[in-house]
């Protein structure tokens, strides 16, 4: 396929609702802001670390391609890119985010901390130490994003990975494990600084890849149905991104149960207490909605095969887990910084139009980067559309 | 019934795929396909029903699951209820873990054994690819002759047209899956005896198992049984190495334990008195972690009766039992530290002795707090808690 052939082309209508969904977004967030002033910050951490996580995800799946060496997915690799160079723009407002709210968390007023814990916490829980690491974190991930993105560029001309991307991806991936671990820990769990879970690093790292993956479903299908995948994407590989989904969801759920049992087994106060404030009261039911759009729906539509070859189903399964994640993240956040019941009201809905709206332009003009350096190939097994095409009669 | 196929040879799979959809366009019946894995949209291209395998794996693992489910409820609710943890006999999330590994270990096996008894695999049965290479980078499509009119020449070409690297013609006997001749008769015989031979080991260990049956009055039969007894003497068996034969050796006579020294008093009002005169609180009223220490002792173990301030008020003396004297009135004020100390390890009236709770650190310790509730006036040592 020549390069005149893949030029992005999207109504400009696509583009006219982003704008709209980002500006009545913003504005929405900005108003609630004013009229709820103490949900404004978590809504806005809930917002950066959402979209931050997206462009994780897009590096994931490309360093798991790089080192599994999987080919499978190469005709459509510029979704997974442009997710991932949308991690330059996300990072900074994450940053400016969590220094600017750093009040809001408990810790940095110096008594909350002084009797209850060790040395430990508090010295890691330093305002300076905290910014520090905020900022080397994202610097380091930018510093893959980026990396990574101009050893992809120079790789389209090979057959496969070069040693570049592939050393590249084996690094991001060691120091992604450890760095999101620890960022995880300091931006979400140290919202109730007395609470500690191991796992909850881990945890978010299904969510991340969860999410990814429905992003990249929904992406690569709508591409497909009104883009330059139009030809390029086969009912197999549609298939093999169901099957990913699928198993995704089942790790999410799995790590979420360690992280539940392990606390409801041992029973110990200061365990619990983090579960103790979401089981109860009117948070009980997004708890458990939680589980059911993360997993257990997802897990029942998508165990038929005929589902996972449906672009429909797969959009539908898609948009409900990429909600899922908003509320996954919804449910660490705001019910140890505000209040004693979940409220969705102008803050919630305009952080998503925003989110939605954002970081749809953003992935549009990384698409359009992208597919000047990486143009669309058919896969290799691109001669089985045709039989597809035939067996489908 | 002898069945004249075709037996054609692909080296990619695309091929394979390409030359099904075009022998099925020209009408010709498809015998079978072979392939070493799994061929994605080879079986739409054939045409054939949905494999039922993955039924089979739901239901195996969805038996497996609720047979877990079952056998935990009824082993921690109904035959030996087991209080772990204060939890409920019945507790779900206690069972998912096994419940989980049911379903896996259920729904692999039954997979498998679905697959053999779908494909007629049954122990002792050997089977020879049909042509070389089919277990590993080869694909090969079966094209039956169903009637005079087949022109074998013409569907050669059409198979070679897909690029089938090899086409050969074969009589296939029975209309079981069609496996090939056995190439090599004497191994094959070789194989199928081993399997027996194995088949019988397995009956005949599993008959032992039967016979042998342990008798749980009787130890068991030691095999290579150096760890289970160890050559050191224990504390408690006899030893002809010592005077009094005994492994576990008294101490020496007038030997003090470690940081303990005896108290050199009797149990009365008089000694009390005495050890008021003798005796020093070896802590001083300066001293902040001591009085941290006594604070936390007074009020772990004094409060009950004696009440936070010392008044004689605590719980258990409002609920009836014989009220102390005051702490901070009265004769309590006068006694020296030695006679209250002689008190606590003592005990004296409806006061029982506190020795066996309080080391001699700890007593001097509450000395020191009740000194501090004598005199309110004095700054309190920081800790103590109302």
């Amino acid at each position: 396929m020549n390069r005149e052939a893949v030029v992005m082309r999207v109504s400009p209508k696509v583009v006219r609702w982003l704008w709209a969904s980002a500006v009545v977004g913003g504005l929405a967030l900005a108003l609630g802001g004013v009229l709820q002033p103490q949900r404004l910050w978590p809504n806005l951490l809930l917002l950066g670390f959402l979209s931050v996580g997206f462009g994780l995800g897009g590096l994931l799946l490309i360093a798991f391609r790089d080192l599994t060496g999987a080919r499978w997915n190469d005709s459509f690799r510029c979704v997974r890119e442009a997710m991932a160079s949308a991690l330059p723009w996300t990072a900074p407002v994450l940053a400016v985010i969590l220094i600017a709210g750093l009040s809001s968390y408990p810790w940095s007023q110096a008594s909350t901390l002084a009797e209850e814990t060790d040395w430990f916490k508090r010295w890691w829980l330093e305002p300076e130490f905290f910014t520090t690491r905020t900022i080397s974190y994202l610097a380091i991930w930018v510093g893959f994003a980026v990396s990574m993105a101009w050893a992809s560029r120079r790789e389209a001309a090979h057959d496969g990975p070069t040693r570049t991307s592939i050393r590249l991806s084996a690094a991001f991936l060691v120091v992604f494990s450890l760095t999101f671990w620890l960022a995880s820990a300091d931006w979400i769990m140290s919202l109730e600084p007395t609470w500690y879970s191991t796992v909850f690093g881990v945890y978010n790292f299904g969510g991340v890849l969860l999410s990814a993956q429905a992003a990249v479903t929904l992406l690569t299908v709508w591409l497909r149905q009104r883009g330059p995948l139009r030809n390029v994407v086969t009912r197999d590989q549609l298939h093999d991104l169901g099957t990913l989904l699928l198993s995704f969801s089942c790790f999410w759920m799995y790590i979420w149960f360690c992280q539940y049992m392990l606390i409801w087994y041992t029973n110990i106060p200061e365990e619990t207490s983090h579960y103790a404030s979401r089981i109860h009261g009117l948070w009980a039911p997004l708890f458990y909605a939680n589980i059911a759009i993360n997993w257990a729906i997802p897990f029942a539509v998508l165990l038929p095969r005929a589902s996972k070859e449906s672009a429909g189903i797969l959009v539908k399964v898609s948009l409900l887990v990429l909600v899922g994640r908003w509320l996954d993240v919804y449910l660490m956040i705001l019910p140890s910084t505000s209040g004693d019941a979940p409220a969705i009201g102008l803050c919630e809905i305009g952080a998503m139009g925003l989110i939605v709206g954002a970081l749809g332009l953003v992935f549009l003009h990384a698409l359009r980067k992208s597919l000047q350096f990486s143009p669309v190939e058919p896969s290799r097994h691109a001669d089985d559309t045709p039989v597809s095409a035939e067996a489908r009669r | 019934m002898s069945k004249r196929t075709l037996v054609a040879v692909f080296e990619r799979e695309a091929d394979l795929v390409r030359a099904v959809v075009a022998v099925r366009k020209a009408g010709l019946r498809i015998g079978d396909v072979y392939a070493p894995y799994a061929v994605h949209g080879l079986d739409r291209a054939l045409g054939w029903r949905p494999s039922r395998l993955s039924w089979a794996c739901a239901f195996s693992g969805l038996a497996g699951a609720i047979f877990m489910l079952w056998f935990q409820w009824w082993t921690s609710a109904v035959s030996w209820p087991l209080n772990v943890g204060g939890k409920p006999w019945n507790s779900l999330p206690a069972f998912v873990p096994i419940i989980f590994e049911g379903m896996v270990l259920a729904a692999g096996l039954g997979t498998v054994f679905a697959l053999l008894v779908v494909a007629r695999l049954r122990p002792g049965k050997i089977t020879t690819p049909i042509a070389p290479g089919l277990m590993d980078d080869r694909f090969a499509l079966l094209v039956e002759e169903t009637d005079a009119a087949f022109d074998a020449v013409a569907v050669s070409e059409l198979l070679r047209g897909c690029h089938a690297v090899e086409v050969s013609e074969r009589v296939l006997e029975d209309d079981s899956p069609p496996l090939g001749e056995a190439r090599d008769a004497a191994r094959t015989r070789w194989r199928r005896r081993l399997n027996y031979v194995l088949l019988l080991v397995l009956a005949v260990v599993v008959a032992m198992n039967f016979l042998a049956l342990p008798n749980p009055s009787q130890p068991n039969r030691e095999f290579l049984p150096d760890m289970a007894h160890s050559p050191a003497y224990t504390s408690e068996s006899a030893n002809p190495n010592f005077p009094d034969g005994e492994t576990l050796q008294r101490p020496v006579l007038g030997t003090l334990v470690q940081g303990q020294m005896p108290l050199h008093y009797a149990a009365t009002d008089d000694e009390a008195l005495r050890a008021g005169r003798e005796l020093h609180n070896p802590l001083s009223a300066k001293d902040v972690h001591a009085g941290e220490r006594g604070a936390l002792v007074f009020q772990t173990f004094c409060t009950p009766c004696h009440g936070g301030g010392g008044q004689g008020d605590g719980l258990v003396a409002l609920r009836g039992y014989p009220a102390p004297p005051s702490l901070v009135t009265g004769n309590t004020t006068k006694m020296p530290d030695g006679q209250l100390f002689h008190i606590i390890t003592y005990g004296r009236v409806n006061m029982p002795s506190q020795s066996g709770l309080l080391s001699p650190h700890d007593r001097w310790a509450a000395i020191l707090h009740i000194r501090s509730l004598q005199t309110p006036a004095a700054p309190k040592p920081t800790g103590a808690k109302p």
